[in-house]
């Protein structure tokens, strides 16, 4: 062997290491072939500060239903797109028909940590039917 | 530039990535109790009662429980919530954003004059209608409740080295009086490390 080809070799050992050690963990999933449900995901306008936060984390689209009668609930799919752990923060915004914002007791930056690759649903319940509408923001969280 | 300070240079560059951050002296960071990650601090704060407090709620709201409300708003009473910790808490801390919550909600309201052990949390709107019910002679309707709420903090500490996992777990029951059934149960926990320096002083 040549010494430049076994410094090659070292070289992707090296990496292949580093990429080891660095804490590459994703997950794994199963699920049914032919999913029962339809998901049917309100239409939504992202607006993009961050777009190293927008490949980050990706967000499939926004169900809602209504929960207890007449309070709005609203589900996000979203995956960290990375093949290690992240931790983002999120909060979400009510609004009244009037567009105004509607204060909630339970209002504050919510932490969830994904896996590499970790698909999850994030759902939150406005807790006055006055609410029709929401505003849901994200950042990466330095935790 | 040859093959070999090429290889020197990635090698650098992949220990340098690879090299723990400085140790810091005490350091406390919040973590999904899901999650693997191991963190830490020894109260909690703010931001996770909204955050346990946010949790049950939607987990209430989203039960069938307050469906079953015949006459909405059903009345609500403060029970026992036993503090298992080793800290001193206030426990509105939590019950109250739930009962602005349900408030807010228009389902359930929480009665300030019927306590635990018959002591009102507002005494005065008691004794008035107290008073009142004396120098008029009508008998004032004070509502009973239709639910009570009850539950406890607990706190369990696990130590592994210089680390300590600490996780505080909410339980809540809604107790529905006429039957005496838990018609609704949650359990939330905020799991935090708490890593000590290693010389200290």
């Amino acid at each position: 062997m040549t010494s430049f080809s076994m410094s090659k070799s070292l070289l992707v050992v090296s990496v292949a290491a580093a990429a080891l050690l660095s804490g590459c963990s994703t997950v794994n999933t199963i699920e049914r072939a032919s999913p029962q449900g339809r998901p049917a995901y309100v239409p939504d306008r992202r607006v993009v500060t961050d777009i190293d936060l927008a490949d980050s984390l990706h967000v499939f689209g926004i169900l809602q239903t209504y929960v207890s009668g007449d309070l709005l609930k609203i589900e996000m799919r979203v995956q960290n797109t990375h093949h290690h752990a992240k931790t983002y923060r999120y909060r979400i915004e009510w609004f009244g028909k009037d567009g105004m914002a509607l204060p909630s007791p339970t209002d504050a930056w919510k932490l969830v940590t994904l896996e590499g690759q970790e698909t999850a649903s994030l759902a939150a319940i406005a807790t006055t039917p006055r609410a029709v509408d929401f505003v849901i923001k994200f950042q990466h969280s330095s935790q | 530039m040859n093959q070999r300070t090429l290889f020197v240079a990635l090698l650098g560059a992949a220990a340098l990535a690879l090299a723990p951050a400085p140790a810091s002296a005490n350091t406390v960071k919040k973590v999904d109790p899901k999650s693997k990650v191991v963190v830490n601090a020894t109260q909690i704060s703010p931001s996770e009662w909204t955050e346990a407090a946010d949790k049950l709620v939607t987990n209430l709201l989203d039960s069938e429980v307050l469906l079953q409300i015949e006459h909405p708003p059903a009345v609500m009473a403060i029970s026992r919530i036993r503090n298992d910790t080793t800290m001193q808490i206030d426990i509105a801390s939590l019950t109250k954003k739930i009962r602005v919550a349900l408030n807010q909600s228009g389902k359930i309201l929480t009665t300030t004059t019927v306590g635990l052990g018959g002591q009102a949390e507002d005494p005065l709107a008691k004794e008035s209608a107290e008073y009142a019910q004396f120098m008029g002679g009508q008998k004032q309707e004070t509502k009973m409740p239709d639910y009570t709420l009850s539950g406890k903090i607990q706190e369990s500490r696990i130590k592994q080295g210089r680390e300590t996992l600490i996780t505080y777990t909410f339980q809540l029951s809604l107790t529905e009086v006429r039957s005496g059934l838990a018609v609704w149960e949650a359990e939330e926990a905020i799991a935090k490390t708490s890593k000590k320096s290693v010389v200290g002083w």
